[in-house]
């Protein structure tokens, strides 16, 4: 009886706390006609590459084009929980087939597809605890942890992953961090050039002092956004200050990372942070995922 | 039908605190876990991505065939041979994403052997996956004694290095670490974590 009591008062201290999370991270609420727009991105990139595994240019099946159409209508009608359930059914079976191998951002998407499937309809006991604020505060969350991962692995402590990364220069990310440098250093009138290494050997490297210090501020300029970044989205005086950072933090984690695909999902969650002009927002972002294609 | 209703609404509210929960705590329960178990920050859901080099990139797999002589006394010179195979692999490019072997030349050094088109497979890729990603012994055994059936060494003994490019920029060197594991007739052993850092 105690613990089942204790129990009790410890959840409902969480769902308070939750709440009071909700409350600071999400002042202004997700309108349900922004929602409506959120629901039909995700409707949009969860099923186009499995419709158009080609790409979308270079499959125009009818098909695929009617099953889509049918989806999006059933999105943004009163039935729009079975087209959620459908597309959740999508994305399960998306991250299932793929396990344990799965991308984050799947898991992601899968749990704002269930957190909008599962929203009771409003009323006075549910008024914050809502389906597009839950993903907000998820989507500040996973800014956060990165972060805290940085900092607990240990590789970003000292500049060490960015410098792998350029000096190994075989991934997208490691050409462009070079890139950077040499621009950094000719900025600086500084030796450009960077030791090439590839896994593994032991030796000395040869990295300037500027090198050094140049991945090392990187790293922690990466650490201190992902941290304080989403931290400064809980209060009124830097809030619109964060978010305009976080979406040009979220693009050059894009550029650098060439995470493309991720970058949608976060700039469609971002934008749910945006509550004025979504009529025009997410019909550029949709029209842009479709255009850039990341999985064709 | 009004209190079912209600009900029906709780219950939503209910499920959705529960899995806005599981996502707000998984990642820092992710975070330890990864520590105690040893798999890649990269993998289930805890925004540990980019947090560490990609294992497939910056991991490479280094089998060494242990002579009879030296596989039937107990624990393996497991540093010793580490440190040789540190000198030896003064050539990244030689180096393969794959698996590296190494056999015992007739001076007794270390000799690497070449092992042609082990990784087109797709079983021993998965093996390789579970293996950088998990740190998973079971997947690590079955290509332990893949190699070992190619390479016609059937009844030996192999020590394994899981070695991963480090950097110290304060003291402008690089070196590698390795996680070592010795599989004989018996169970796998880890041996622990080394590294030629000077």
């Amino acid at each position: 009886m105690l613990v089942a009591r204790r129990n009790s008062s410890l959840w409902s201290w969480w769902q308070n706390f939750l709440q009071s999370l909700l409350v600071h991270s999400s002042p202004e609420g997700v309108s349900p006609g922004l929602l409506v727009f959120f629901r039909v991105f995700l409707t949009v990139k969860i099923l186009s590459p499995e419709l158009f595994p080609q790409g979308w240019l270079a499959t125009p099946a009818v098909a695929s084009l009617g099953v889509l159409s049918v989806m999006l209508l059933l999105t943004v009608s009163r039935w729009y929980r079975l087209a959620l359930a459908l597309v959740a059914g999508v994305s399960g079976y998306e991250a299932y087939s793929s396990w344990p191998f799965t991308i984050n951002h799947g898991g992601l998407e899968f749990i704002a597809l269930m957190l909008l499937l599962l929203e009771p309809p409003p009323s006075s006991e549910t008024q914050v605890l809502r389906a597009g604020t839950l993903i907000k505060l998820l989507m500040i969350s996973v800014w956060f942890y990165s972060g805290m991962h940085k900092i607990c692995d240990g590789y970003y402590l000292h500049g060490e992953f960015f410098a792998l990364e350029a000096l190994g220069q075989d991934t997208g990310m490691g050409k462009k961090l070079a890139a950077l440098w040499q621009f950094a250093a000719g900025l600086l009138h500084e030796n450009t050039s960077l030791p090439l290494l590839a896994c593994c050997s032991a030796r000395q490297l040869g990295v300037s002092v500027a090198g050094a210090a140049f991945f090392i501020g990187l790293s922690w300029a990466t650490i201190l956004a992902e941290l304080l970044l989403p931290l400064a989205l809980f209060f009124h005086r830097t809030r619109y200050l964060a978010l305009a950072a976080l979406f040009v933090f979220q693009g050059m984690i894009a550029y650098f990372s060439g995470e493309i695909d991720f970058a949608f999902t976060a700039y469609a969650i971002l934008l749910l942070f945006v509550p004025v002009l979504y009529r025009w927002t997410y019909p550029v972002l949709i029209a842009a995922y479709l255009w850039v294609c990341p999985w064709g | 039908m009004g209190l079912r209703w209600r009900r029906s609404k709780q219950a939503q509210a209910k499920a959705l605190v529960v899995i806005a929960s599981w996502a707000l705590w998984w990642p820092p329960l992710h975070l330890i876990a990864a520590k105690c178990w040893g798999f890649s920050t990269w993998r289930f859901f805890g925004w540990g991505m980019y947090a560490n080099p990609d294992p497939e990139s910056q991991t490479r797999l280094r089998l060494v065939i242990l002579p009879a002589t030296i596989a039937g006394e107990g624990k393996p010179p497991y540093q010793q041979l580490f440190s040789e195979l540190s000198k030896l692999s003064t050539k990244p490019e030689d180096e393969s994403w794959c698996v590296n072997l190494f056999v015992p030349g007739p001076s007794g050094a270390l000799q690497r052997q070449e092992v042609a088109n082990f990784c087109q497979s797709p079983e021993i890729n998965r093996h390789l996956d579970y293996t950088l990603h998990f740190s998973s012994q079971k997947h690590l055994r079955s290509l332990v004694d893949a190699i070992k059936k190619q390479s016609e060494q059937h009844g030996a003994s192999v020590l394994v290095y899981l070695t991963h490019q480090r950097l110290d920029l304060g003291r402008n060197i690089a070196y590698t670490e390795s996680e070592a594991y010795f599989f004989d007739q018996q169970r796998p052993r880890y041996l622990g974590r080394i590294n030629d850092e000077p």
